[in-house]
């Protein structure tokens, strides 16, 4: 029986340093047996699930579209005891990988569609990879849109492969910063990224929106989008939780009958409004401390 | 469908005889009113306790224990370490708990089959015990008062005698173990059956409205009672810990002193638990422990409906006997419900 919670090796072929505490980790499957995820075979929006020996294991989003190239890229900011050892571990260094898990974003639905990308901090990882794929096949979509917001300039993730691509005319680029800083290489609202894509002119009925960042921010957006006139259908969001295993089972991820790991981590907006203690209550929680 | 009829002296023959095919367990008196399953082997001065109406732990421990080992992981990568579970009989699963595994071997099947799980399930046979309710069974309400399918061999206790289903191949094979102990079914054996059916339908007095829970949980999401709950639940998990069909669990890796090797584990886990559904930047999808409560009772009686069309609870009552906090499912229930009529239950 093919057992779903077996990590395959993986090597750690790079790590590159894009923030001063989030990086850029490029993996290559070691195992032969070629089943698992290599960086060929997975959706924009599914996730890994990533062991390190003796810290554990935990999921990580997928932060490029699937490619001809078998390395994976992971976007991973170093927040706990795993993430801390990921950021000592020498290049070369073997890691259990498996995966892909998840749905991902549904971009065939997204076809013949104006495309709103709304990312928050960290949230840019995943959406970079919808932005790959959208990128790939440009002709296939109209107006390609990033809301994109982050503490500071310090803090933007992928900003010249971002800005070169808003260079290219493919893409429109708007940033918000909550600290603005005299010498940032780009021009940024003062304020959220949910001010940001309030500001934004929109022909709301023929736009999809793919929506990540902090859960905080997930209700007040999705809610000013639907006022804009976008449908809750077309609003997209990832909701990602600790997940221990990513096939169903655990538990942890279980929003009602729902589990992120299996049935999502991509919702939309209306399939979301029954997963209520995903977003409204989270936003409930942070406000209340 | 066969039946016979085993006399009653003749069960620990019959039992003696499966174990010389296979390790025979059974729910044993460990203590005063303290039931567990227990291999027969080491059992040799207890008497199978057929009066037993729950064990401590349900027999998921047998299937998805409560710790094991998954993999032993060195440099050279994770493998897999093998269920050391032989070829087993488990005797005196009540309806509840054969309809608890049904839940389990329906979980852990879809999707993704989980290996250990099945590795161990299928090593199993099982032969059902009729039981009486007492104060604390609602199986009925549930309706998982009867099994049909779940089971090898069924035995109802009509006192001198058993009245014995044999539904599987796996039944059959047993019942070939001891052939001569069992005698063709009466008719006057058959009244005897249907009448202690009868009487068992009558004996249950916990009852539960289910049918229309799921709605009325769909429209109560606010409920004020959760907060009530919640105020006395210690979310100590307890109920997760005895309750035949609660499936969570935490992966472990424990490294060896080498620092070289190590094995990852699976423990059992709730999502009573603070830390349960803790995410990334420490946020807490469910950080007060009445939405902790409620999630666990919306899960048993409304998502799992949703998703699995049927609910997860057997109606055991474990986890009414197991909260120390005296906490029980029914009343939980019957406030919400009352909230629903617009007098908002105070939890006392």
């Amino acid at each position: 029986m093919n057992d779903p919670l077996q990590p395959l090796t993986a090597m750690l072929v790079s790590r590159e340093l894009l923030t001063e505490d989030t990086a850029l980790f490029q993996l290559a499957l070691a195992d032969s047996r070629g089943v698992g995820p290599n960086g060929m075979n997975h959706k924009p929006g599914q996730f890994v699930m990533l062991s390190v020996l003796g810290a554990g294991e935990a999921p990580f989003s997928i932060c490029h579209a699937a490619s001809d190239v078998p390395i994976l890229q992971l976007c991973i900011r170093r927040v706990g005891r795993l993430t801390e050892r990921l950021f000592e571990l020498p290049t070369g260094s073997k890691l259990g990988l498996r995966g892909p898990y998840g749905n991902g974003f549904p971009l065939e639905r997204m076809v013949g569609q104006e495309l709103l990308l709304v990312a928050g901090g960290l949230g840019m990882a995943p959406l970079r990879s919808v932005l790959q794929a959208v990128m790939a096949q440009r002709d296939r979509y109209r107006r390609v849109v990033l809301a994109y917001g982050f503490r500071h300039k310090d803090e933007m993730l992928f900003g010249p492969e971002l800005i070169a691509l808003g260079e290219t005319g493919h893409l429109e680029l708007h940033f918000a910063v909550d600290h603005p800083m005299a010498d940032q290489p780009f021009t940024a609202m003062h304020g959220h990224v949910g001010q940001l894509v309030e500001s934004l002119t929109l022909d709301a009925a023929e736009t999809t929106v793919a929506l990540c960042g902090p859960p905080v921010m997930y209700k007040g957006t999705a809610q000013m989008l639907r006022e804009k006139g976008v449908w809750p259908q077309k609003t997209f969001m990832t909701f990602e939780r600790r997940m221990s295993c990513g096939i169903g089972q655990c538990g942890h991820c279980t929003i009602g009958y729902r589990y992120s790991c299996k049935d999502g981590p991509v919702f939309s907006a209306w399939e979301a409004r029954g997963l209520r203690e995903a977003w409204e209550q989270e936003a409930y929680n942070d406000a209340s401390q | 469908m066969e039946t016979f009829m085993l006399d009653r002296q003749d069960l620990p023959s019959f039992l003696a005889a499966c174990e010389k095919h296979r390790r025979v367990h059974v729910p044993v008196e460990e203590a005063p009113d303290h039931f567990i399953f227990k291999p027969l082997a080491e059992a040799t001065d207890q008497p199978v306790a057929l009066h037993y109406l729950r064990t401590a732990l349900p027999p998921k421990k047998y299937f998805f224990p409560a710790e094991e080992v998954l993999y032993r992981f060195d440099a050279d990568g994770y493998h897999p370490q093998q269920p050391d579970l032989p070829p087993m009989i488990l005797f005196g699963l009540h309806p509840c708990d054969l309809h608890g595994l049904d839940v389990l071997d329906h979980f852990f099947s879809r999707d993704y089959p989980d290996r250990t799980y099945h590795s161990r399930r299928q090593q199993a046979w099982l032969i059902g015990l009729g039981c009486m309710p007492d104060e604390h069974c609602f199986c009925q309400s549930q309706g998982t008062e009867h099994v049909d399918g779940l089971y090898d061999l069924f035995l109802w206790d009509l006192g001198p005698q058993f009245y014995v289903m044999v539904r599987t191949e796996a039944g059959h094979d047993m019942l070939h173990m001891a052939r001569a102990l069992f005698k063709p079914v009466s008719q006057a054996n058959q009244q005897a059956y249907l009448a202690l059916l009868k009487k068992r339908r009558q004996a249950f007095t916990l009852h539960m409205p289910v049918a229309d829970l799921p709605q009325v949980l769909e429209v109560k999401q606010d409920c004020a009672v959760w907060d009530k709950i919640g105020e006395t639940c210690f979310t100590c998990g307890a109920c997760s810990m005895v309750c035949p069909t609660c499936t969570c669990y935490d992966m472990l890796d424990r490294m060896d002193l080498s620092g070289q090797c190590g094995e990852r584990c699976r423990k059992w886990s709730s999502c009573l638990f603070r830390d349960f559904d803790r995410g990334a930047g420490d946020h807490h999808f469910r950080r007060d422990r009445g939405d902790r409560v409620k999630n666990r009772y919306y899960h048993k009686e409304h998502g799992y409906v949703n998703g699995f069309g049927k609910p997860s609870c057997t109606g055991c009552g474990r986890c009414i006997t197991a909260c120390p906090a005296g906490i029980d499912v029914i009343s939980v229930f019957t406030k919400v419900r009352r909230a629903c009529g617009g007098e908002e239950e105070v939890v006392s």
